[in-house]
């Protein structure tokens, strides 16, 4: 539990830091911070609401800790101020309405690439060698090494644009209202096949490489050795003895990857017009919709941390040694 | 080095990788001599297809598309080794340091490593980009070495700790080396082989994710049109992107073959 | 004596090189008979424990049978099929390897290491493996709550006793020993051994003993073999080779042990 409780302190602490790093981003670019920020709204926002914005990024006529100490507290309350692109609309709803779908799309891709890479990474090392071993190692690295942005266009290109079977954006039918019924939800996932297949290809070999690997080296442990001497099925000792020790480390490789999984997410969201959160992020670049891209920042590393954290409590279930340490 | 190069010759893969990446590291030197076009001027009618004129055809405001390639890849390639050896140089003294020091140095490097690894890549180096407004490729190089040293450092300060416990350095440390040139001259030595796989998963890395920020058009956000452009941008910038990848591959073959 | 439990003929393995391969096991004859305590020794790298792998035809490549037999109970290992050589593996040949520290899988309780084997050979359900994991524990004295422990959760020699009762689950004809004390001290060392061997007067198992620790296994071994570089130089009763060792490597080997106690063994005119 110690484990658990260090973890989640230090999340905390990453959080706050992540904040901190927010907080002085536009204040160390050259020029006047707040000129930059709400340079764009200052037509479009009435001078009161542009002092209530001005007042939860901190830019108040005060020493700066007490304004980075105001910046905490809104941050902490959940305030991250409005968006100057869609006035009035709060960036927390808009960032909320975004983060449902990337967090559809990334966790469930990201459970799909795992599950199959590592079982290709575990099947390449135990056949090592052999033809097997051959095309999935080289399949791995040719998929691991091919940029994100590159297979998804791809991929819109193909399957969006020529073939026709897809749609080419949006996570569902603008047409349709959202609702619990089996045309909406029909809708989503055909909207969602072509992103999730891209971040799959994007996922799948890097995952498989490192099990390959991780499990080689442990090949040659004794334990394995009596699997097999054991007189055990195949499977069994591949699976068991061998897949499922080299599974740890992969899994804490894992933990590392994350962030890879959310830039990839990043990319193909905004080719394939996905309105989660690498889309609304990319509009506000380009909007220059400052509260947004702070928010964004934010949430995301809130979204990083609360999956490193999964990752650390699926590791604790996986490796007994931590269970009760 | 000798044992390395007689190795990769044996290694069909990695012959083929490294003569690709020559090729297209020659074609970037040599960009002036296999291009009359500048990758900037306006040269031809927009939209042609390839043609003995222009190999692949023109972009929508009429410039060759080719050579914007050979000349994109001497961005990527400059972006892609200066960002790399920035990362492999923090990660690698960081690591050092934290892994042979120990104790209190130890824990402050390995919080900002954790840090760093939590705090997502792209998405910051985005927010960066959207901030200075202007992103040079030397700029996009400095933020890219200053945010990605963090998995460098995790494994070279693993490799250090098992390296302390080696008799060398327990007897350099008797006969009172002090402990700089412990690190440089006892540590570092055994670190190469590590060190090398560092700087290559980081040019990798960087040449993608250069060219990932390029495609979203935060290179130069000047250029940024999303009217009649957009799909020829769609099209140019993956061909880039797509070098990046040609690159990246015999690269990591050469990472998988050591 | 009967027919041998387990019996190597004129058995060769090579490790297949680049250029050329080296001969690890040259040409090894050997009988063990029925509850006989059989060592084998010589230093590291001398093809001992080769041998020991081939016995189940655990060796992997580069390793690679060229010639000879090896017979247990009569029947040949060597022309066993796939499923017959599982069947084969711990039910007439079971193993302990050389780390104690390292030969229970650390992700498996201690008792779905038992139900492994008895699952699989036996056909028991988890009660029943249970029941029967119990009564193999009380033969290496520990205490059954720990089939519900974590191999990391007991000591090495604990968890190389654990080894032993899960070696004498369907109980095999012949056990194999490659160093397995090597990562244990010398008491628990001494034990382990002791308690060997009263197993094997109570269930009547062969034993095929690897170690390179000579001393060791004059104490325990009825017969010995002594190997050098791939031949077996030498085979004689436990007693012979300490007294009366035959072959000069047998006799170095003897000189360069220090002696603590007992008479000093003359080194012959050489």
């Amino acid at each position: 539990m110690s484990f658990l409780l260090r973890r989640l302190a230090f999340y905390l602490a990453a959080f706050i830091v992540a904040a901190t790093i927010n907080f002085f981003l536009p204040r160390v670019m050259p020029g006047d911070p707040i000129q930059m920020m709400f340079a764009s709204a200052g037509s479009e926002l009435s001078l009161e609401n542009l002092n209530a914005l001005k007042l939860t990024f901190g830019f108040i006529e005060a020493p700066l800790w007490q304004q980075y100490l105001t910046y905490l507290q809104s941050v902490f309350t959940g305030d991250l101020g409005v968006s100057i692109k869609y006035f009035p609309l709060p960036v927390t709803d808009l960032l909320a309405r975004a983060l449902v779908w990337t967090v559809g799309l990334m966790g469930l891709a990201t459970i799909l690439s795992f599950t199959c890479g590592t079982l290709l990474g575990a099947l390449a090392a135990w056949q090592r060698g052999s033809r097997l071993d051959t095309i999935i190692s080289m399949s791995a690295i040719f998929s691991s090494s091919v940029p994100a942005v590159v297979i998804s266009l791809v991929m819109l290109f193909i399957f969006g644009y020529q073939l026709g079977w897809f749609p080419n954006g949006y996570a569902a039918d603008p047409m349709l209202d959202p609702a619990f019924s089996a045309q909406y939800i029909g809708s989503v996932i055909r909207h969602g096949t072509l992103p999730m297949l891209t971040l799959f290809i994007v996922l799948v070999g890097g995952f498989a490489v490192t099990m390959r690997n991780n499990m080689i080296n442990l090949l040659g442990e004794d334990y394995i050795v009596m699997g097999r001497a054991k007189g055990l099925g195949e499977s069994r000792v591949m699976l068991w003895y061998a897949a499922r020790n080299a599974l740890l480390p992969t899994f804490s490789a894992l933990a590392i990857s994350i962030g890879t999984v959310l830039g990839g997410s990043l990319v193909t969201e905004v080719v394939f017009n996905y309105p989660g959160l690498g889309n609304v992020l990319y509009q506000a670049i380009l909007a220059r919709d400052y509260p947004v891209i702070r928010g964004q920042l934010l949430i995301m590393t809130g979204a990083m941390l609360v999956s490193n954290f999964i990752v650390d409590l699926s590791y604790v279930l996986l490796d007994p040694r931590l269970r009760k340490a | 080095m000798q044992q390395l190069l007689s190795g990769l010759l044996r290694n069909r893969k990695a012959v083929i990788g490294a003569v690709i990446l020559l090729l297209i590291i020659a074609a970037a030197f040599a960009a002036p001599l296999l291009s009359q076009y500048s990758p900037t001027a306006r040269v031809g009618r927009p939209h042609q297809p390839p043609s003995l004129e222009h190999w692949l055809g023109t972009t929508c405001v009429g410039r060759d598309v080719f050579t914007q390639l050979i000349y994109g890849a001497r961005t990527s390639l400059a972006v892609g080794f200066g960002a790399g050896l920035m990362i492999t140089i923090i990660g690698t003294v960081l690591g050092i340091i934290a892994g042979y020091k120990g104790g209190v140095i130890d824990e402050i490097i390995n919080f900002f490593t954790n840090m760093v690894l939590v705090v997502p890549n792209l998405p910051l180096l985005l927010v960066l980009a959207a901030f200075i407004g202007q992103a040079s490729p030397l700029v996009i190089a400095v933020i890219l070495g200053l945010t990605s040293w963090a998995w460098g450092v995790r494994v070279t300060r693993a490799e250090t700790l098992s390296i302390r416990q080696k008799d060398f350095i327990k007897s350099a440390e008797m006969l009172g080396e002090p402990s700089r040139r412990i690190m440089a001259f006892e540590i570092f030595p055994n670190l190469i082989s590590i060190v090398g796989i560092n700087f290559i998963g980081s040019v990798i890395f960087a040449v993608i994710t250069e060219a990932t920020l390029e495609f979203l058009g935060l290179g130069d956000p000047n250029t940024v049109s999303r009217g009649l452009c957009s799909i020829t941008r769609k099209t140019l910038r993956p061909c880039r992107s797509a070098l990046g990848g040609i690159c990246s591959r015999p690269v990591s073959r050469w990472r998988c073959w050591g | 004596m009967s027919v041998p439990v387990l019996s190597v003929k004129n058995l060769s393995i090579d490790y297949i090189g680049d250029e050329s391969d080296f001969r690890a096991v040259d040409d090894v004859s050997f009988d063990i008979g029925a509850g006989e305590f059989f060592g084998l020794a010589g230093e590291s790298g001398c093809g001992k424990s080769t041998i020991a792998f081939a016995i189940s035809r655990l060796h992997r490549p580069p390793a690679l049978i060229r010639s000879g037999e090896i017979l247990v109970q009569g029947r040949n290992v060597l022309d066993l099929d796939k499923e017959q050589l599982r069947k084969f593996r711990w039910s007439e040949v079971a193993m302990v390897f050389q780390s104690a520290m390292n030969s229970l899988n650390p992700v498996l309780t201690i008792e779905t290491q038992f139900y492994d084997v008895l699952h699989t050979h036996l056909g028991m359900n988890r009660a029943q493996a249970r029941q029967r994991a119990a009564e193999l524990l009380t033969l290496v004295d520990i205490s059954v709550d720990r089939l519900k422990s974590y191999p990391h959760q007991c000591s090495g020699g604990m968890r190389q006793r654990i080894v032993i009762a899960i070696c004498l689950a369907l109980n095999p004809k012949l056990l194999i020993m490659d160093e397995p004390t090597t990562a244990l001290d010398v008491v628990v060392q001494r034990e382990i051994l002791q308690r060997i061997d009263k197993l094997r007067g109570e269930l009547g198992f062969s034993v095929l003993f690897i170690t390179h620790d000579l001393g060791l296994m004059v104490q325990v071994c009825d017969r010995i073999g002594v190997m050098l570089e791939g031949k077996l130089v030498e085979v004689n009763a436990a007693h012979d080779i300490y007294t009366a060792p035959q072959h000069d490597y047998t006799r170095k080997l003897w000189a360069s042990m220090p002696r603590l106690h007992g008479e000093q063994i003359r080194q012959g005119a050489q």
